[in-house]
Parts: structure tokens; sequence; C-alpha cells
């Protein structure tokens, strides 16, 4: 008997209907993986096979990629509230961990949030059963705005406090950590990077005319990034901010997304966000010490051994968020920067090169 | 590397020697870390020179809070954005990390469950991580502090990560023995550490010595000695030496040796080039000294077995 | 909310879920312990008798809602071997069929307890388990607890080394800290109480040599899992049925089959729904299967599978597993 739907299953969007509505809140960290050398495919499948008789997902274009399982917690807590209303969240959330190119750790970590569902009293005393068969969804008691949720989300200095509203990037750090400490790897890191943490949300459209877009500057003097598009997935606003040396934060409105591809696309990001910065803050370091004489400042080497290659922009991000990406890349100008770091290691290279040649013709 | 530095008595010049060190190994460019597991009295952000976290940190967010398991993570405190010293303002070119995990406010020694052990070593080998170096500055004596970096140092999840001991004392009959003791004696580091399962010779191999205020009969400070006090000055230093060697902590175990210092021996804090140079109240003695000790905590070669 | 949202569940060539065969119901005839079998103190033919005037087709296809005419349901037995087994299946399996066949009930499927708690082998080691994994393990791995209110993620969730409940424990007692006046007592919370707690607490395994004692209601649970056709190591059934002869059986249980087909034209073991005719001091173990049950997170794509095949079967299916289980109890 084979596989009828593969399993496919189209994950409910971030939709607003008959007063309820869906946010979907994640968290995505990404690291350098504790390990001297790149995994092989079967190393790499072994470190993310985190629950035990479930599917490893790998593929190896066009970079090698392994995902973990999907893996489901439950929770019983208030949701977040820029305001502070207290809303009490029962559900679950969905982790998952990945490695690309054998060198980059990914924990992701997300949830679709139901806001304002319908009778409170009978819903409360659903049986736990009932949550698990949706997973990855946090079904929300009483009213509260989808908005007043995403501030809470994003704009909370940085969760891991003394709280007790839901907590999701100790979820996600925990299974970076858990990763990090499989048995497989050594422990000897090739060079130090930081791990950053990347937040997202998708909203609904405010605005229910199709791909009618609307774009303001966000308030704060950090640095900010729209772009618009007129997708067929309805993507309606796209706010990436740059929030401090580690921190980034996505806003998305949208409608007829697949919860899929959005997570997807915010790993996807992610990843390339913190390629950059880690070779962004190897290149400063290396420019303030360049070695004299042309030869090759030694953080450098790390750098081109291990991540120059990785850079795949929007590899596994699908057709419908496609344009999404460009947008972001057009105003962040991710690859502009990316094409300008490797330009300068580059030339390193050369000089170092010559310095070589040099020093034997003499 | 995690480096742990303990002492078997308190006001040895640990704290001081190690955040001096910490400094300097992030001016060099490493990226470092300084966690106070000073549980008892958590000073370090004094030393650094931050005020808000003189006495530890406020809010139920520090190392304790993480220890205890009220919050998920423990605040880092990037220094470079913390001391309050003009001349680290902007942090000099070429600068890495330098981050300090102070412990809470108010917090105290507390004993040690499953959980706390489960969570200090997920934090430390984070750290790990992203830092180069990191540093634990530990408890006096046979501390908590103490058998809990014993403790997650054997836990297979750390036994990979590179970890080295640092036992510092002054320059005494008395403060001699006590390192030897606590370093080598009963339940003391390699004792307790073999009962907790690491390799007696490896933790053997990992430990070293820092002598801290010790007095250079040959140096300016002494000048104005009778040849009587002078005389006797080199005879104990000889005799000291000779203590040192038959218990084990003699010069092949020595990491280095940090002199006296007028500065240091009023006031806890970082010595930078300016108080050498500029203000010509630090021993010049004292600078290089700290240099050759961040040099040298680095530096694979010290650590080389015996 | 109709439907199943699996977020994480992408087609890729790796990642493919094979679909088993499915009767409406998975009717268990009665369950006894090994000792009865040995003691003969339980009349077999009474046993049974019992038991069939609560299986009949028409309360079968109603349990099944489905017609009579449709109806397609299996039976199976397990036999408790998993503590000690002084009969083997030489012995056990022709009693069973004769006494079953004397009461018109046939049995299409006999399981013993033992396989839900033995090595799955060569497929387990692939799939990130520990050799000596066994379907007891896999289902532990899937278990997602119920959390209690105030459980926000910071911490890992609590692992309370072999025990799964259904609420809030009462405070241990012993205070932590010194002078530290001690806590007074507080009652366990079954979480979601109706207005008072039914609270409950079960021992899923302990610590015996040389590994895990699984405990009864747990491998019941695998039990029902197996008959609901939920449980697959990466992607492939957990386990497959084998035909066997009832005039060759071996004499341990150990070269039984986890799951053996008796000859006939027998429906596909696992179902839908299942119903167990049990006796009424199986309550409490039941009570523990539900409430496991209840915290158990099947793989996604098998969930939404079973479901979209109902669907197209037009067969009333409840989304939650505890709700596909349905339990006569006999009185003595
Ligand atoms: N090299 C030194 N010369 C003079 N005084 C020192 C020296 N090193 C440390 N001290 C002083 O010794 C005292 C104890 O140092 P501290 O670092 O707090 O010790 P510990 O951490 O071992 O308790 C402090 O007042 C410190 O300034
Ligand atoms: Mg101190």
């Amino acid at each position: 008997m084979g596989a009828e739907g593969g399993g496919c299953a189209e994950a409910k969007d971030a939709t607003s209907a008959g007063g309820r509505s869906d946010v979907l809140v994640g968290e995505v960290r990404t690291g350098l993986l504790a390990n001297s050398r790149a995994l092989t495919e079967p190393e790499a499948t072994a470190v993310v096979a985190l629950s035990p008789g479930s599917q490893v997902r790998v593929s190896a274009r066009p970079v090698p990629h392994a995902v973990s399982p999907g893996l489901t917690l439950g929770v019983h807590c208030p949701v977040p509230s820029a305001s502070g209303t207290r809303r009490d969240g029962l559900g679950t959330v969905l982790s998952r961990a990945s490695l690309t190119s054998g060198r980059l750790v990914q924990a992701s970590t997300h949830a679709r949030i139901v806001l304002g569902g319908r009778g409170s009293v009978i819903e409360g005393r659903r049986p736990w059963a009932h949550h698990l068969v949706h997973p990855g969804t946090i079904e929300v008691v009483g009213r509260l705005p989808a908005d007043d949720l995403a501030d809470g989300f994003l704009l909370t200095a940085t969760g891991d406090g003394p709280g007790v509203v839901l907590d999701l990037g100790a979820v996600c750090g925990r299974l970076l950590d858990q990763v990090q400490e499989s048995p497989i790897l050594d422990q000897k890191l090739p060079f130090r990077a930081r791990r950053t943490r990347f937040r997202f949300v998708l909203l609904p459209c405010r605005h229910t005319a199709a791909g009618e877009s609307f774009h303001h500057s966000s308030a704060g003097d950090s640095d900010t990034t729209s772009g618009s598009s007129r997708a067929p997935g309805h993507v309606c606003r796209v706010d990436f901010v740059v929030a401090d040396e580690t921190v980034r934060t996505l806003r998305m409105h949208g409608s007829g997304l697949s919860l899929v591809d959005v997570v997807g696309l915010c790993e996807d990001f992610a990843l390339h966000d913190w390629l950059l910065t880690t070779v962004q803050h190897v290149v400063a370091g290396s420019r303030v010490r360049a070695g004299g004489g042309g030869r090759l400042p030694s953080q450098l080497k790390p750098v081109i051994d291990h991540l120059l290659h990785v850079w795949m922009p929007a590899a596994r991000v699908g057709e419908e968020l496609l344009p999404v990406w460009v947008g972001l890349e057009q105003r962040a100008g991710f690859s502009r920067q990316w094409e300008s770091l490797v330009g300068w290691i580059r030339d390193q290279l050369s000089l170092s090169l010559l310095a070589v040649l040099g020093d034997g013709a003499r | 590397m995690i480096l742990f530095a303990t002492s078997d008595k308190g006001g040895t010049g640990r704290s001081v020697t190690s955040c001096n060190v910490a400094l300097r190994c992030a001016l060099q460019g490493h990226d470092v870390c300084y966690l106070d597991f000073d549980f008892g009295s958590p000073t370090a952000g004094a030393i650094f020179h931050v005020d808000s976290a003189a006495r530890g940190i406020t809010g139920g967010r520090g190392l304790h809070s993480y220890l205890e398991g009220s919050v998920s993570a423990p605040v880092e405190l990037d220094l470079w954005r913390h001391i309050e010293r003009a001349e680290l303002r902007p942090p000099p070119a070429g600068a890495a990390r330098l981050v300090l995990l102070p412990g809470d406010e108010g917090g105290g020694e507390f004993p040690i469950d499953d959980e706390m052990i489960d969570r200090c070593q997920r934090l430390l080998r984070r750290l790990a991580e992203e830092f180069e170096l990191v540093i634990v500055d530990l408890s006096a004596g046979r501390s908590y502090a103490l058998q809990l970096a014993l403790e997650v140092t054997a836990r297979p999840a750390l036994r990979a990560v590179t970890t080295r001991w640092l036992v510092f004392h002054r320059w005494t009959r008395q403060h001699i023995i006590a390192a030897a003791g606590l370093a080598y004696g009963d339940h003391g580091i390699v004792a307790t550490g073999v009962d907790k399962g690491h390799v007696r010779d490896q933790l053997d191999d990992s430990v070293r010595f820092v002598r801290t205020a010790v007095p250079a009969p040959e140096s300016s400070q002494f000048a104005g000695l009778l040849p009587t006090q002078a005389a006797w000055l080199q005879e104990t230093d000889a005799e000291l030496q000779k203590l040192a060697a038959r218990r084990r902590v003699g010069r092949s175990v020595l990491l280095g040796s940090v002199p006296l210092d007028p500065v240091l021996q009023w006031r806890e804090q970082l010595i930078l080039d300016s108080d050498v140079r500029t203000l010509q109240i630090a021993n010049k003695e004292t600078n290089a000294a700290l240099d050759a000790l961040a040099e040298d905590v680095l530096n694979d070669d010290s650590w080389e077995g015996l | 909310m109709t439907g199943v949202d699996v977020v994480f569940a992408e087609t890729s060539a790796t990642d493919r879920t094979v679909e088993i065969p499915l009767s409406h119901l998975s009717v268990e005839l009665g369950h006894l312990y090994m000792e009865e079998l040995v003691d003969g103190s339980v009349d077999l033919a009474t046993y049974f008798g019992r038991i069939a005037s609560w299986t009949g087709p028409d309360q079968l296809a109603d349990l099944a809602r489905v017609p009579r005419a449709r109806l397609r349901a299996s039976t199976c037995v397990l036999v408790d071997d998993y503590a000690a087994a002084p009969l083997g299946p030489d012995v056990v399996v022709p009693r069973l069929i004769a006494a079953a066949r004397s009461a018109g009930l046939t049995i299409d499927y006999i399981a013993r307890e033992s396989g839900c708690a033995a090595p799955l082998g060569g497929v387990g080691a692939l799939a990130g388990l520990p050799p000596a994994a066994s379907l007891a393990d896999l289902v532990e791995s899937l278990i997602v607890a119920d959390p209690a209110a105030g459980f926000n993620g910071s911490r890992p969730p609590p692992h309370e080394n072999g025990w799964l409940c259904n609420g809030v424990r009462s405070p241990a007692d012993g205070a932590r800290q010194a002078m530290r006046a001690p806590v007074a007592w507080q009652p366990p919370v079954e979480n979601r109480a109706h207005r008072h707690s039914i609270f409950l607490d079960v021992e899923i395994w302990r610590e015996q040599a040389p590994g895990r004692l699984w405990s009864c209601p747990f491998l019941a649970t695998v039990w029902q899992l197996l008959r609901l056709g939920q449980l697959r190591v990466l992607g492939q059934p957990a386990v497959t049925q084998v035909d066997i002869d009832p005039d060759d059986l071996p004499t341990t249980w150990t070269q039984f089959p986890t799951i053996a087909r008796l000859p006939g034209r027998a429906a596909p073991f696992a179902a839908y729904r299942t119903l167990s005719v049990l006796d009424g001091r199986f309550v409490p173990v039941e009570h523990a299967v539900r409430m496991t049950l209840g915290q158990v997170a099947v793989d996604p794509t098998v969930a939404e599978q079973t479901l979209r095949r109902a669907g197209r079967e037009k067969v009333p299916l409840p989304a939650e597993l505890p709700d596909r289980v349905g339990h006569v109890f006999l009185g003595g």
C-alpha cells in the first residue's frame, strides 16, 4: 500500500474569520555545530534523529540539509501580550532541529496561536488528547487582539526572564543545546561564533483586499527593513528588524500561506542572517589585526573552509514566499553585503598568495 | 576552554587576578566570558567596575536564579558596555567579546541537586561553544561551587571540552600548604574529581598554580631594607620555594606569579596600561605579570602534561 | 476545527509513511492471567460464552458505526506471558481456540504481551533507537505529557522516572532549605477536572535488572495502539502479523510471533476502533490505558492518513485516540 497524499498536509493559514484569528509565532536559533569538521550525511542524520522511530528528512542539494522529526511539547500558560492582558493558552508547541552543510545547526520552535475561540468554559475543559490531534496549536480562551499578542512576543525584551508567559525561546535554546551535546560531536569548534535568535510572527492581513500592500517605517532607532509584495500567497507586509547584535525579528502579514513554508522561510532567512553576521564579525576582527606582509589573517581560514560555500539564499523557500525573500534581499541587501565580504576575503587570499610567490622569488 | 579559578582560602587574589586575565585575553582578540560562581559573595561586577552589578545583579536573573531554575537563561553583561573606565570607552580596536555572567545580589550558597547539575552543564557547554575562554570563579575552599564544577565536568557532554583548573595562593607557608591540600589532599580537587568519574592523570595534569601578591625582594619596593632584612627575605623566599616543591606546587606546575602591587593592595580593580604609564600608580611588573599570565592561560604548551 | 494540522510533515523522497489495512473494529475477546490458565480456575467455555453474548454482529456493527453488511471486524486475544510463562503456545493456543469455538467465537489473531517489550531488532537501530529498544520504548517516546497549569516551556518538562499522571501531584514534603517551615499538605489536582478531581498516577516502568520492567497498563496501551494501527518505525508498520499453523506450534513464546494470524478469512488486524470485552477487575488497568493513550502523540502523518481514509469510507471516527477505544466490563 502506497503513501496516499504523501503526508503533505496543508497547514491552516493565518486568517481572521468570524472574530477568530490565528497568529503564528516562532523562534529560530542558529549556531556553529560543535564539531571540528563538517558531518557526513549519516552522521548528520544520527545527530538529528531526536525522536526514536521517526524519520529524519535529508536532502543533498543545493546544500546538504538534515531535519529532525517534529518534537511536541505541551504548554498551559498565558500567551504574550504587549498590554499585559493575561490570557491563558493550552496546547502544544512544535520544534525541530536541522543541520545545514553538516556545519551549521538550527533549532526552531513555533506555535499557531488560535485567539478568541468560542465557548470558553467548555473549551477550557477539552481533554488533552484533543490538543494532541492538532500539534503545534495553542488555543487561547478569551479575547486578545492579534497585534497585542504579536507585539508582546516580538518586543518584550528577550524572553528567558523570570516570568509565567509562554517561553518559546527557552524551548528552542534547550533543543539547540541538546543537539550540540550529541555524543557524535567532538566539541572542537574550528572557531567561535555567537548564536543568533530570530523571532517571527505571521499575522492576518489587515486589509482583506487581496494583495493590497502598505508599508510604513517601524518606530525605533533600530535597523528596519520593510518590503511588500503582491504574491499569490497574499503577503501584505513584512518587517525585518535587527534588534541587537544577536536578535532579529520578522513580522509578516499574510493570508492563504502554508505555515510549513513560512517556518521554512524563517529558518532559511535566519541561516543566512547568521552567516552574514558571523563572517562580518570575523572580517571586522581581521581588518584590525591584518597580518603584515600580505599574510592571510589566521581568522579567515576557518571561514573560508567552513562557511563560504554554505551561502545559498532561498534554497528551500517555496514558490509562494519567494517574493518575500526577494523583497527582503533588496531592502536589507543581504547578498550585496555577502558579495562584498567574500570579495574582501578573496583579495586577502590573492595578496597572501602573491606574498608567498614573492618570498619564493627572493 | 573552561578555566576554573579556585583557592583554598578567601582573599587570595583569585577574583582580582582572574578578572584581569579575562580583560587581557579579550584585548588580545579572544572571546572571553567570566562566570561569578563565588556564590557566597558575587562581587566580580565590582572588580570589573560595573556599578550596576557590584554585588551581583538585581531582578532575579543572575547565576543563582538560573542554577535554581527560576530563569531559563542567566543575564550576560557585555562588559564593553558596562565597564565604567573611560580608557575602555570605546573598546580598544581589536578587542574581542568580554562578557560577565554575574550572580544574584543577595544570593548565597546553596546545596546542589541533579537538575542544577544539568543546568550548569548545559550553560557551560554552550558558553564553551561561543567563547574561546570561559573563566569560572569558584567560591573558596571545598565549596558547593567546586563540587558542582567537578560534577559537571565529569559529565559526557563536557568531557570533550577542555577544562583546566587554576589554584590561586599567596606566597606564605600557610597558603602553600593549603593550596597543595586543595589540589591534592583529602577531598581535594583531584580526589573528589576521581570520585565523580574524572580520569586521575588527566585531571592531575590539568591543575596549575598561580602565586599572588608575591613580594619581590629585588624590587624597588624593598630598596630601603636593611641588609639583614634583605637577607632574611631572600632566605624565606628560598625556603618557601623548597616547601612548594615538596608539596608538589613547585615550578613545574606554576602558571604564573603576580607581584605584590600597591594598587591591588588597596583596591580590587582592573589594572590598565594607564594605571602604569599615565597615572603611575600600579607597577609595571604587575602589568607584565598579568600579561604573561593571560598569554600562558591560552597557550597549550603551558598545560602540557608533566 | 476539523482535520489535522501537520506543520512539519513535508513530502520528500525519504519521508514515506506506509498505510496499513484497517478493519472497522478490533474485538478483544477477554483477557486472562497466565496463572488462571495454569490452575484451571476459569472455565474457559463459560468465559467465552459470556463474551459471545456481547459480541454479536449487530452489536459490533453498531459499535463500529457501519451497516452490518459492510462490517469488517477482526477478533484477537492477548496472551499474558510477560511476567512468567509456565505454559507455551503449544498448550495455550489450542485451548483458547477450542474454548472460543465452543462458544461460537472465532479467534483471528493471537498476540503475546512480551512482544510489546521485546527488542525491535534491525529497524530499531536505524531509527535512532538503542539496540534493545522495544515497542514500549517507542511508545514511551511518543508521550507528550498533559501540562500542569503554569507550564510555559521555560524549564524542561518534568520527568518522573516511570510515572505518568493526569494532573498535578500533591507537593512532596520535606523542606528543601534549612530554616524554612514545612509545607502544609495539598491535594493532587486533575488537569481540567470536572468540579472534583479524579487524580490518576500510573506506573509506566520500573528499573529492574537487567533493564526496565514495563507495567501491565503500559503494555496494554501499546497493545491498543497496535490495534488502532497507529505505530510506525521509520514510516514502516511497527509489527506485521505472521501466519501460524495451529497444528505446529512452538513450545516457548519467544518463538511465537508478536502478532500471529490463525488460518481463516480474517479481516485486517488493525482497525479504526477497538472493543475490549473484559472482566470488571480490569477497570483500573483500562482507566490507566485511556489516560495514557490521551497523552500519546502518534506520527501526525499516520493520524491524518487514518482520518482521511475513514472519511473516504464514510466511517465516523473521533480524532482523539481514547475515544476510539470501547470497553465492555463483565460483572462477576
Ligand atoms: N597582586 C596583588 N597585590 C596586592 N594585593 C592584591 C593582589 N592581588 C589581589 N590583591 C588584593 O587581595 C584582596 C583579595 O583579593 P580577591 O581577588 O578578592 O581574593 P579572592 O577572590 O581570592 O577572595 C583584594 O583586596 C585584592 O585587591
Ligand atoms: Mg573573590
